[in-house]
């Protein structure tokens, strides 16, 4: 085609109209294109947020499962630490030494007199009976072995 | 653990031997006897001379060496060797390879279901004062000698018994007494009295004609021969050995009980006043020692202030027997 000021200008027109309508097109099909990401985003949100809305209700339901399941108390082991005191006071310098200690009384003293655990190696003074009704306690045995 | 109905108190076994606990107020009386159980758990695991893994048995098969050790047997042997330094070698630590050749080389009740059981190997020779050179690394390692092997028989349910009524009264703040295999601890805040504690003191764990009498505090420890007795080459033999000799003590007394300071105290002077035999009243005397010793023809003697006892007759005379 002859390229003439009215070609040029008919050109220009359809370049324009075709540049519309490919703009157009172009943004229709953005426009479009975007409304459908808009949509698809929107679709997949829903659906994830339906999805949460099940793991919620399901998470819901196990907590109402739980609360309602009878508790079952364990005994966890129980383990005895001894301190290095306990030990070092069984242990200690002079525990092997023989000599006066341990008070001992006799039947012929009684059996209740009341004394300081801190005066073990001293004479027992006469005792004081056992109140009436008292239970005599269970003897601890001391025997060969 | 069973408990004895009335008042309240737990029995079991440990160590091969009979446990008693009791606790004033009763009302702790459980819990003390957890912290006792896992305690006497834990001493048989490292003292016990015939469990293979204890710390003892791996040392005495590495006899001339350091050996890593619980701190717990460096513990258990400091006082046997102090029990041995306190009588000049009466109470000796370092007797096992005779117990083994006489054929105590086991649990007890093992030894004794033996039939025509003999000696084991050669008598070991005898070095005086092998306990001297014990070595004692409080860190956790202990030296048995060369030619030596360990056997904490003589003060260890002493010191066990000690133990366990220092960590009841250490965690539960209440006073307490414990008997092992018949050695008697009386333990209990320092700040506070008790009523003394009621002790049935017999020769056998089976005897009911015992002497009754009341221990306010400290120990006391009943050692005899007519136990722990078992049979090999052709003789019976009991576990209480003359340091001197290697071999069974002549049994000039049958039975001692003696008291303390605390229970290993105690069971040092029974021991060791079983060791001496005629001398041994002069000695506990001299050292003013409660004591009630048992000779062999059944005759009471006591020494310094052991309570005045109704006299009842001799008790019955014993020979030794193969077994309990």
């Amino acid at each position: 085609m002859t390229y003439t000021p009215r070609s040029r200008d008919v050109f220009k027109n359809l370049s324009a109209v075709l540049t519309g309508v490919v703009t157009f097109a172009t943004v229709t099909a953005t426009g479009a294109a975007t409304g459908l990401a808009a949509r698809e985003t929107a679709l997949r949100d829903q659906a994830r947020e339906q999805e949460q809305a099940r793991v919620d209700a399901a998470a819901r339901e196990a907590a109402r499962h739980t609360q309602t399941t009878p508790v079952v108390i364990r005994q966890r082991p129980q383990r005895t630490v001894v301190h290095t005191r306990v030990i070092d006071a069984a242990s200690a310098a002079g525990v092997a030494r023989v000599g006066p200690g341990g008070t001992i009384s006799g039947p012929n003293t009684g059996s209740s007199a009341k004394t300081s655990a801190s005066s073990r190696a001293s004479v027992q003074s006469a005792p004081i009976p056992s109140p009436a009704g008292a239970v005599a306690p269970v003897p601890a045995p001391s025997s060969g072995s | 653990m069973s408990q004895a109905n009335g008042p309240k108190a737990l029995r079991w076994r440990a160590l091969g031997t009979y446990v008693f606990l009791a606790t004033s107020p009763p009302a702790v009386l459980d819990d003390a006897g957890r912290v006792a159980r896992d305690l006497l758990d834990i001493v048989d695991q490292t003292c016990s001379r015939f469990r293979p893994d204890s710390d003892l048995v791996r040392a005495n098969g590495r006899a001339g060496s350091w050996v890593a050790v619980n701190p717990l047997l460096v513990a258990a042997v400091g006082v046997a060797v102090e029990a041995a330094r306190e009588t000049d070698g009466l109470v000796d630590p370092c007797l096992g390879r005779s117990m083994i050749h006489l054929g105590y080389d086991a649990d007890l009740g093992i030894v004794q279901r033996r039939t025509d059981a003999s000696r084991i190997g050669s008598a070991p020779s005898l070095r005086p004062e092998t306990w001297r050179e014990v070595g004692l690394d409080p860190e956790g390692a202990i030296r048995v000698p060369d030619g030596c092997a360990l056997d904490l028989g003589a003060t260890g349910k002493a010191w066990a018994s000690d133990l366990v009524a220092a960590a009841v009264v250490d965690r539960l703040g209440c006073h307490v007494i414990v008997s092992v295999g018949g050695d008697v601890t009386v333990d209990g805040p320092c700040d506070s009295g008790h009523e003394p504690w009621a002790v049935s003191i017999t020769e056998r764990p089976d005897a009911d004609d015992g002497t009754l009498v009341w221990l306010a505090g400290g120990g006391l420890a009943t050692s005899s021969t007519t136990v722990r007795t078992w049979s090999s080459g052709g003789e019976v033999n009991h576990h209480l050995l003359d340091p001197r000799t290697g071999q069974p003590i002549s049994g000039y007394w049958r039975t001692a009980t003696a008291t303390g300071r605390t229970c290993v105290a105690a069971n040092t002077a029974a021991t060791a006043a079983l060791v001496l035999g005629p001398d041994a009243v002069g000695w506990l005397d001299e050292r003013s020692v409660a004591a009630r010793l048992v000779a062999a023809d059944g005759t009471i003697r006591t020494v310094a202030t052991w309570p005045h006892e109704e006299p009842k007759g001799r008790l019955a005379p014993r020979s030794l027997e193969g077994g309990i």
